[in-house]
């Protein structure tokens, strides 16, 4: 009577929507009013109504099998309407196709298991049957693409993707999926970074959500999607092919159910219950036997998991292992199988011998890695995640999924989790293991049910019923392994939320040997401490624990107990040496939200055990876990978290106190001594480069007295001598010439006669003169060891220049004088930077930073011509002033006497140069303290308030930051510059290593923001240079990287190649570097021809003190002066790059 | 009232310093010149008030200090140090920058004083944007001093 009623309600249905869509002139409206608001009931007419009229259907309903990829395209397609009639929609198209769904099953069983067994000719042909019964489907395209790159590799699924791209409908979604799939499986690419690619872009993409959420769903399937979500998914699907339709419909049943969407169960459970009788897929049957429908036909391959079960949870490891792979080549894609065998590898692999190596075999190692915490377990998860990524629409790629949630679910004390929950209902085989990945009492009963339909009743199914909750002789689970047991207990306490109970047979089962059943106890006791707020035991068990095995990490709840540690926890916590710990371990595994806390708890510490530095704990670490303070000292009191403290003056202090430390830890963990000892090294080195470059900083002002001593004992001790002859008679030539000017006065002679015999005199005085001039040129001019020579290499020769520059060019805010024009280029780089609709302001903003650039390096020029010069006379130029007005002449010569020796005389004058040098350089520090820096800072300011004056620039807080930030810099540059102009201090003898020379004038370049690099290649790392010669070699590096970076014109960072080659007492330095467009012209080759010639004919001394060039004669005078070899020197272009290279012995101290 | 200055760039601390002893009479001020000489002056204790840049150096820069570490958030850190120690002075922030830190850390200025206002309301009095070329600043850091200066607080 019902079904009469029912058949005529159908029937005058269709009748109804026949001639209601024959006698509209818009049929796809009154089909989408229909659908959205018409009796969901009689969806089915509605389609069928749609069927029988083939002008609509052509429009309105999408190829249910397309056979072309321009047909798969989504096409016209309704809005999404509410998520129950989408579900009862898809379940009244899907219907009338059962018969072909169920094909589809059997075929695409067939397929994943021929994947998982690597039968290659098989998997092919039942694509090929795939796609001869189903035409083409999403399906098909992504599992294609999985297989190629699997089975024949990268290139074959390329070109598979590439005919997919090319035959489908032009910047369609069809191809936007199959792109990304073929990117999601390229073998270098990792699911983890696919990921963030793939978010990124796709927030690009400007489609309505729903489009977005459909896409998703195919390239990056996610948990916690909305109800909404789900309605999109399967409204966008309807319009692609009756295969992905149905694919999505399970997917999304699937979803409301781990979702716990309870409103939405009874429209699944009702649709499923009817499609399940014809399609035969036996995932349906078992989602409809979660949710409390009927029990599933038995299979064998069910009872074959019940019985591999009760070996394993026997303890009989062997025997599951073996049972397992005999088994898994009959069903391979029985999951529960291959977790079985993973999990028993894991505990025991002990004389297994597996022949196989086909994929199956592969995931139950990775399976067992993963379980097992080893040394593989990361490159395993991140394996297997990608294989179910790629392979998400198989049952088995829902398992590996599943194990991995459970095993690095970190809250396991909460037993709803959606994506376990997820993949547990995509397995289509039963199994007690099932029941951990179940929600609450009441699913895990009704699915304790569907065990009862097995037709074994072994230990396996009662112990699935026992974590159920049902009630079991506790006589019948004797045999199961005691830690099994816990298990069962630990289960039923979760599920009535009792938690001490949980806590109390979680530490029962800590007290297993085997590593597997630990872990499970190391994860569900950290959570309960955690959930009791026994934040002391949580946190000194969560630091154990991850000191016993560091693999641990991924199952501790770091974030959790980190998040819970709030401020008044930490005060009272602040003496456990865990708390520093497990900030440490979320700073390094997890993000940086944390870091300042951490170091706040470091500190804490310390203190809370009255000790200001970590090396002061030598004298009480025993009151503490010897592994804690060894992790405490290593990675927590670093540099970095140390400089917080006010315990320390600067950082040379806190370098020094970390090699304390690391001093310390040599002492309590010998293990690891090579990386304390390295590090130690490391540090001093450091260290040692700082001091250096300080020394070097220093240094700049330089004379080389002795090397002036040498040189003029010839010429100046000559004119000294004949000055103390005159010296010694000036008393009987003075009385002599009185005589005769009076003899000569009264005989009436004229002045001209009288001055022949004022020529001893004067000749005294000239002798004088000419010696305090000879050696004032000396001290001064000389290129070889006067003081302009040095001015001109360490402080003229781009290195002020570059010191004050580097602020501005870390901004880009400089730019660079055009070779051919002479003008400062324009700066593009601000001028594309601004945010703006007005180009005039684009033009004025490039043209005021070029004029910018000039005005700055202008004053830099300024500085070098006018002040950082040597004035010898009243007309020249220079704050260095040895004009003889300026030098104590007077004062010189009233100290010599008669027993005045010349090395007296020769420091004398050297000391009162040095203090005429004292003046000047306190005289250039003030000029540039007062006002350079306030020059500076006028054309800074200038610059700043054009800049605030622009109109219509909407980033314009973007360049004025970086002016800021720049003036600030340079200021504190100017500081640094200042500390130059002081008087060399001697530097130390002690040998030095070549390559930190090398370093030290890398680091001098230091080259912002293009960035420079030295790449050094030593063969013998031991090679050392005496200690005086460090300022030479610095100085040669200094002026060749500064030449790269100059006139390299490469586009990208330049890079040295540094090659040192020792051969016995030789060292050949060859250094070279890659040259851009338009470098290697004639005139660069004639320019350096010239050089190479005034070289040869011993030419090069005059250019030491000219600024500009290339430098090349001022590393001649180093090498063959300052150095004192006789270089063999070369350089020149050859092919692409440019040279330069010299060979220098080992002298001194050199070794 | 003594006062702090924490300012690691020479000519805003001048310009600062010049300002306040225009406008008070006889005004105690003392200058740190990193996150960490401004921290011990005021652990030391007897300022009344700071007036703090955000972004500094870890340590004064001389000639043997590179500084250490440049520290975008300096002055947030000093806040929080005081939290930490529980120690009760007003705080002004003294910027010139109106974005810090970098990507993707980066708070803008109206960001970052909503943070401190939320974070520290016992010490934080607010936020001064410094702009040489313009004479605002000052009249917002007198303002925000006549405020911190009420004996109710």
């Amino acid at each position: 009577m019902k079904n009469k009623k029912r058949d005529s309600s159908s029937r005058q249905a269709l009748l109804h929507y026949q001639a209601a869509i024959k006698n509209t002139s818009k049929p796809f409206t009154l089909i989408s009013e229909k659908r959205s608001s018409g009796s969901s009931s009689h969806y089915s007419e509605l389609l069928r109504a749609i069927k029988i009229t083939p002008h609509v259907r052509r429009y309105a309903l999408p190829s249910d099998f397309p056979s072309t990829l321009k047909q798969l395209e989504l096409g016209v397609r309704f809005n999404t309407i509410s998520v129950d009639r989408e579900f009862k929609w898809a379940f009244a198209y899907l219907q009338p196709y059962a018969t072909k769904l169920a094909s589809f099953a059997a075929l695409s069983q067939r397929f994943h298991r021929a994947v998982l067994g690597e039968d290659h000719s098989n998997a092919r042909n039942t694509l090929e049957a795939l796609e001869k019964e189903f035409g083409q489907s999403l399906w098909l395209i992504k599992n294609k693409i999985a297989y190629f790159q699997m089975s024949a590799g990268f290139e074959a699924q390329k070109l598979y993707t590439a005919e997919i791209i090319q035959e489908s409908v032009k910047d369609g979604i069809i191809p936007y999926i199959a792109y990304y799939v073929s990117i999601r499986n390229e073998p270098a690419i990792t699911a983890f970074r696919f990921n963030s690619i793939f978010n990124e872009h796709i927030k690009s993409l400007d489609l309505p959500e729903g489009a977005l959420t459909y896409i998703r769903h195919h390239i990056l399937p996610e948990a916690g999607l909305s109800l909404y979500d789900i309605a999109d998914i399967l409204s966008y699907e309807f319009s692609v092919s009756v295969i992905d339709y149905f694919e999505a419909l399970l997917s999304m049943a699937r979803r409301v159910i781990s979702s716990g969407f309870s409103e939405m169960i009874p429209s699944v459970l009702s649709g499923l219950k009817a499609l399940e009788p014809k399609v035969n897929d036996r995932r349906i049957s078992l989602i409809l036997a979660g949710l409390g429908s009927k029990p599933p036909r038995n299979e064998s391959a069910d009872n074959e998991i019940a019985e591999l079960l009760e070996h394993f949870l026997k303890g009989q490891y062997k025997e599951a292992m073996s049972v397992a792979y005999e088994k898994l080549r009959l069903a391979p894609d029985s999951s529960d199988l291959m977790e079985i065998a993973a999990r028993s590898e894991a505990i025991c692999s002990d004389g297994l011998v597996i022949t196989e190596n086909h994929l199956l075999r592969k995931i139950v190692l990775m399976m067992k890695s993963v379980i097992s915490k080893d040394d593989s377990t990361e490159e395993s998860r991140a394996e297997l995640t990608k294989l179910a990524l790629n392979f998400h629409t198989a049952p088995w790629a829902d398992a590996i999924q599943g194990l991995l949630d459970r095993e690095f679910d970190s809250h396991p004390l909460e037993l709803r989790n959606e994506r376990i929950q997820y993949s547990a209902y995509g397995i289509p085989y039963i199994c007690s293991l099932r029941l951990i990945s179940l929600p609450d009492s009441v699913t895990r009963q009704s699915y304790a049910r569907i065990l009862d339909s097995l037709t074994v009743n072994n230990l396996g199914v009662l112990y699935g019923k026992a974590i159920a909750s049902e009630e079991i002789n506790d006589i019948q689970l004797q045999s199961l392994v005691w830690e099994e047991r816990e298990i069962i207990e630990i289960q039923i306490a979760l599920q009535s939320k009792d938690i001490s109970k949980t806590l109390i047979h979680a530490q029962e089962l800590m007290k297993s040997p085997l590593g597997y059943y630990q872990h499970l106890a190391v994860k569900i006791l950290s959570n309960c401490f955690l959930h009791l707020g026994h934040m002391d035991e949580c946190v000194s068990f969560i630091a154990s624990a991850f000191l016993d095995n560091r693999r641990l990490r991924h199952i501790l709840p770091i974030a959790t107990a980190v998040k819970a540690l709030d401020k008044p926890t930490r005060k009272k916590m602040s003496n456990n040496l865990s708390v520093p710990i497990i900030f440490d371990m979320y700073s390094r595994f997890i993000d940086h939200r944390y870091d300042i806390i951490r170091t706040y708890t470091y500190e804490d510490f310390l203190f809370a055990n009255t000790i200001r530095r970590p090396s002061q704990l030598n004298t009480i670490f025993d009151k503490f876990d010897l592994r804690k303070v060894i992790y405490f000292l290593r990675y927590v009191c670093v540099e970095s978290v140390m400089d917080v403290s006010t315990e320390f003056k600067g950082s040379q202090d806190i370098a020094q106190e970390r090699l304390a430390v690391c001093r310390l830890l040599i002492d309590l963990d010998a293990d690891n001594l090579e990386t304390y000892q390295n590090e130690i090294k490391d540090i001093n080195r450091r260290l040692m480069i700082q001091r250096r470059m300080r020394q070097i900083e220093q240094s700049k002002i330089h004379v080389d007295i002795e090397s002036i001593k040498r040189t003029v004992q010839k010429t100046v001790k000559e004119s000294f001598l004949r000055y103390l002859i005159f010296l010694e008679n000036k008393d009987s030539i003075d009385n002599m010439v009185s005589m005769i000017l009076d003899i000569l006065k009264n005989s009436g002679h004229t002045e001209d006669q009288y001055l022949i015999v004022k020529v001893p005199t004067e000749k005294m005085r000239d002798i004088f003169n000419s010696m305090i001039a000879e050696l004032r040129d000396q001290y001064v001019s000389s290129t070889e060891h006067g003081l302009d020579g040095y001015l001109s290499v360490r402080i003229r020769h781009g290195t002020l220049s570059g010191q004050i520059r580097r602020p501005l060019e870390a901004m880009n805010l400089v730019t660079a004088r055009d070779r051919v024009t002479g003008e400062y280029k324009r700066n593009d780089y601000w001028a594309d930077r601004i945010e703006t609709d007005n180009e005039e302001t684009r033009e004025s903003l490039a043209s005021r930073l070029a004029s910018f650039s000039r005005e700055f390096d202008e004053l830099i020029r300024m500085m070098i011509t006018d002040w950082i010069q040597v004035k010898k006379d009243e007309k020249g130029k220079g704050l260095f002033d040895f004009s003889f007005q300026n030098l104590p002449i007077f004062e010189i010569e009233q100290t010599i006497t008669l027993e005045t020796s010349f090395e007296e005389f020769i420091d004398h004058v050297f000391k009162e140069f040095g203090m005429v040098l004292e003046k000047n350089l306190q005289k250039i520090r003030w000029v540039i303290r007062n006002d350079a820096k306030s020059w500076f800072s006028t054309i800074m300011d200038s610059l700043q308030s054009y800049v605030d004056q622009l109109q219509g620039v909407s980033n314009r807080r973007e360049i004025t930051n970086a002016i800021r930030a720049a003036h600030t810099e340079v200021q504190v540059a100017l500081d640094r510059i200042i500390e130059w102009f002081r008087l060399s201090k001697s530097t130390s003898n002690e040998p030095f290593n070549i390559e930190d020379a090398i370093k030290i004038s890398e680091q001098s370049v230091g080259a912002l923001p293009r960035g420079f690099r030295a790449d050094i290649e030593i063969n013998d790392k031991g090679l050392e240079f005496d200690g005086r010669f460090l300022m030479g070699f610095v100085d040669i590096f200094f002026i060749i990287f500064e030449n790269i970076l100059r006139h390299s014109s490469i586009v990208g960072p330049p890079t040295a190649k540094v090659k040192v080659t020792r051969n016995g007492k030789l060292v050949h330095f060859y250094i070279d570097n890659e040259t851009g467009e338009g470098v290697q012209n004639d005139s660069a080759r004639n320019r350096i021809a010239s050089i190479k010639a005034a070289m040869t004919e011993g030419k090069y001394l005059k250019s030491v003190t000219k600024e500009g060039g290339t430098g090349f004669h001022k590393i001649r005078k180093i090498l063959s002066h300052d150095l004192g070899f006789e270089p063999k020197m070369d350089f020149d272009f050859i092919d692409e790059r440019f040279f330069v290279e010299f060979t220098v012995p080992i002298k001194g101290n050199g070794r | 009232m003594n006062i702090l200055i924490v300012e690691d760039d020479e000519n805003k601390r001048t310009r600062i310093v010049s300002f306040l002893k225009e406008r008070f009479e006889a005004p105690a001020i003392i200058t740190a010149k990193s996150l960490q000489s401004g921290l011990r002056l005021i652990i030391e204790g007897g300022v009344e008030l700071v007036i703090l840049d955000m972004t500094m150096p870890t340590f004064d820069i001389g000639v043997d200090e590179d500084g250490g570490r440049l520290q975008a958030y300096a002055g947030r850190e000093i806040l929080n140090q005081m939290d930490r120690r529980d120690i009760v002075v007003p705080v002004i922030v003294v910027t010139q920058f109106d974005e810090f830190g970098v990507s993707p850390d980066i708070l803008t200025l109206q960001e970052l004083d909503l943070q401190l206002q939320e974070a520290y309301p016992e010490i934080y009095a607010g936020a001064v944007y410094y702009n040489v070329s313009e004479e605002g600043w000052k009249e917002s850091l007198l303002k925000l001093i006549a405020y911190v200066d009420k004996p109710a607080r």
